[in-house]
């Protein structure tokens, strides 16, 4: 009696703690609005780029085409032009409370045959601060961070095993459901499922890096 | 030792084939869930109880008795044993 409850206590959990696509029938307003920037925000960071950008990089974004981008649903905006020359390039500012420039960046975004986007953040002297990439599939990997310990675990080989790994043993949302589902199956594989999900792994981090 | 191999060959293999089905996302989350709960409480179970059964260990009651338990007890026989 006890293990019938326990199995079936066992497959409702199991099953119960699976991600499920939940339909959304609700309309939702647009999170992102893009605007024309005010002459004063045109101002202000035409003042800016006179003063601190080379002039390489003040030739080629034309102000009048300033572009304010509002996050409603985290409440920021950002000021951003795209690259007279080169659309994939644009130069992208935040003001701070008094409407100065409080930061700056480089952008280049480029879209591959599959429907990736990559994405790389430089400073304004030109130097690459992260590059990350949005899949279709909606998942984002960072390919490169300035940061040596971000980078060190984003990318490259270790990363691609981690990630791999980490969807074995992240099945469901839930840390808890997670740790239970793994104790299970590796009790159940008499401790087969993990040595074997990381074998499968390095294989598949071996074949991406092979590619 | 062949029969040794052979039974961690049989044991390995599905598993071999259905964790790359779902990193390379032939399969989804509930189909790959499927898979593993039918390898790890119907196949491996059957699997275990036959090598168990063949070293005289455990009789067929006894296994559906203690709904494949009973192979914890048999571990190092199971899993090193020639």
């Amino acid at each position: 009696m006890f293990k019938s409850v326990f199995f079936l206590f066992l497959a409702l959990f199991t099953f119960g703690c699976l991600d499920e696509d939940v339909e959304i029938n609700e309309i939702k307003q647009p999170q992102y609005k893009v605007v024309k920037a005010t002459l004063i925000e045109k101002t202000i960071v035409s003042d800016w780029i006179s003063s601190s950008i080379s002039s390489r990089i003040n030739g080629s974004f034309n102000l009048e085409e300033l572009q304010k981008i509002v996050d409603f649903e985290k409440g920021y905006q950002i000021l951003t032009v795209l690259d007279s020359n080169n659309s994939n390039q644009a130069i992208s500012f935040s003001l701070d409370e008094k409407g100065q420039v409080a930061f700056s960046f480089l952008s280049k975004t480029f879209k591959s045959e599959n429907g990736d986007i990559t994405n790389e953040i430089y400073s304004t002297n030109g130097v690459l601060r992260i590059s990350y990439v949005d899949r279709i599939d909606g998942s984002r990997s960072i390919i490169y961070s300035e940061n040596s310990i971000i980078n060190g675990r984003t990318a490259g080989w270790w990363s691609d095993a981690d990630d791999c790994v980490g969807r074995f043993h992240n099945l469901t949302p839930s840390n808890i459901a997670n740790y239970a589902i793994g104790f299970i199956l590796n009790s159940a594989t008499l401790g087969l499922y993990s040595p074997l999900s990381l074998v499968v792994c390095a294989g598949y981090a071996t074949a991406i890096l092979a590619k | 030792m062949k029969k040794l191999a052979i039974y961690h060959l049989t044991t390995s293999l599905p598993l071999l084939v259905i964790l790359p089905l779902y990193i390379y996302k032939i399969i989804g989350l509930a189909p790959f869930a499927i898979a593993v709960c039918l390898y790890a409480f119907v196949y491996r179970p059957i699997v275990d109880y036959k090598r168990l059964q063949e070293k005289g260990l455990v009789t067929k009651d006894e296994f559906i008795k203690s709904f494949g338990f009973i192979r914890f007890r048999f571990l190092h026989e199971l899993l090193f044993e020639k």
